[in-house]
């Protein structure tokens, strides 16, 4: 059975040369992870990541653009390393929001 | 490029990739399993991929393997000059003599 | 494990606490990324997790920072440099082909935990790179890889049809031309070696840096000399 990042060879569309920059946001994730690594907490590797985003449910998986893919494999890393919890960063996330229709 | 004590295969050998479908996190590709290629080199041995997926330490060092196959070996229709090839990094544990 | 309240942080920007330095009214390159206005679900939840692992005491912000200012450095120019001293003196091609990864040493260029194969494209052969299973790219040497060479549709098709591939992207090989595609699927990252083009006789190392492109190092476009 593939997981799902297992696609040489499948049947595919087109490819568009057209890409983006990375947002700040997708730089900032991208230096998350490489800055978490084992010389920090022994809690991620670059194998352990990219097993994390395997792991993820095919449907869900597919449906997810590459950095939605990076930010649920990490926190999935992250929670069954015991660093955080998905809970905290919802909360996080939810006062983050407050925070920026407080200052809108 | 790299000296590999006691490495199975040389560089010329003519190997197959093992056919198995374990669950989990592996790095040989499903297009590549069961294909019959050449041993382009030796890559050097580095800690199982596999085990670091789950955070153990992959040791021992394991020989890592570039396998150069004909694209006409893998792909029915392909579409291309017979001389293409495909080349991609395979464990010696995924490897036998063909 | 404890949670974390965030009412003991009440303040109006996105900083980490132990960051002392105040950015207000200049834009410095490498100031905290703020959440931007309109933020996506997962740009919010990234910052989120910035925000805890920070708190938590697992990195601090300037750990980010540096990371930050290291991935600023690592763009295509670093590939282009090594291409246009390969194709210049002769002694370091032949080092550079044998083992990518010492080579681009001599140039500064740390690979990490990864190893560099570079790969020759000549009027018989051509490489094409690919990472069938994720996204793995020569970081160090070009940067952050470009959304085509990330995506689905390249990384499933490039391995069965090659040449179709090319041809979207403009490059049209004859049969006479072998094409190797190097799927990265390991602890390996590959450069292509792209040809020197006719027309370039006599330039500087300088001049044939500036039309290598990133994606002749990937194998997907050819130099062109004007």
């Amino acid at each position: 059975m593939r997981r799902p990042n297992d696609v040489g060879g499948l049947p595919a569309g087109p490819i568009s040369p057209r890409g983006h920059e990375p947002e700040p946001w997708e730089r900032l994730l991208t230096a998350l992870v490489s800055t978490v690594g084992p010389a920090k907490a022994k809690i991620n590797c670059v194998d352990e990541f990219r097993r994390a985003r395997e792991d993820l449910e095919a449907d869900f998986y597919n449906s997810l653009t590459y950095f939605e893919l990076w930010t649920e494999g990490f926190i999935n890393l992250m929670e069954e390393k015991g660093v955080l919890t998905r809970a905290e960063v919802e909360f996080r996330a939810a006062a983050i929001k407050d925070r920026l229709k407080r200052t809108a | 490029m790299s000296e590999v004590a006691n490495a199975k295969f040389a560089p010329g050998d003519n190997v197959r990739i093992a056919t198995a479908n374990p669950p989990g996190h592996r790095r040989v590709p499903t297009y590549a399993r069961g294909r019959v290629g050449t041993i382009e080199r030796i890559c050097g041995a580095f800690p199982n991929p596999e085990e670091l997926a789950y955070g153990f330490d992959g040791l021992p060092k394991r020989p890592l393997y570039r396998v150069r196959i004909r694209q006409t070996d893998i792909w029915p229709d392909y579409k291309g000059s017979d001389k293409d090839v495909l080349e991609l990094e395979i464990y010696e544990h995924w490897l036998e003599k063909a | 494990m404890a949670t974390t309240d965030p009412h003991a942080h009440d303040h109006d920007h996105d900083h980490p606490h132990d960051h002392g330095h105040h950015h207000h009214g200049h834009n410095h390159p490498h100031d905290p990324i703020e959440v931007s206005e309109g933020a996506s679900e997962y740009e919010i939840m990234v910052h989120a997790i910035k925000e805890l692992l920070i708190e938590k005491g697992v990195i601090t912000g300037e750990d980010i920072r540096k990371t930050l200012e290291f991935m600023d450095t690592r763009t295509p120019a670093l590939g282009a440099k090594v291409v246009a001293r390969a194709w210049t003196d002769p002694e370091f091609k032949k080092r550079l082909l044998a083992n990518g990864t010492s080579a681009v040493a001599e140039m500064g260029i740390p690979m990490g935990d990864a190893e560099l194969i570079v790969v020759e494209n000549s009027k018989d052969v051509h490489n094409i790179i690919v990472c069938t299973l994720c996204s793995c790219y020569p970081r160090t040497v070009l940067g952050l890889p470009p959304d085509w060479y990330k995506s689905r549709n390249y990384r499933s098709r490039v391995v069965v049809e090659p040449r179709a591939v090319l041809k979207e992207f403009g490059t049209e090989l004859p049969d006479s031309v072998t094409l190797r595609t190097h799927d990265s699927n390991a602890d390996m990252r590959y450069l292509v070696l792209p040809e020197r083009p006719a027309g370039t006789e006599g330039w500087s190392q300088e001049q044939l840096a500036a039309i290598v492109t990133r994606d002749c190092m990937v194998g997907v476009a050819f130099p062109k000399a004007g």
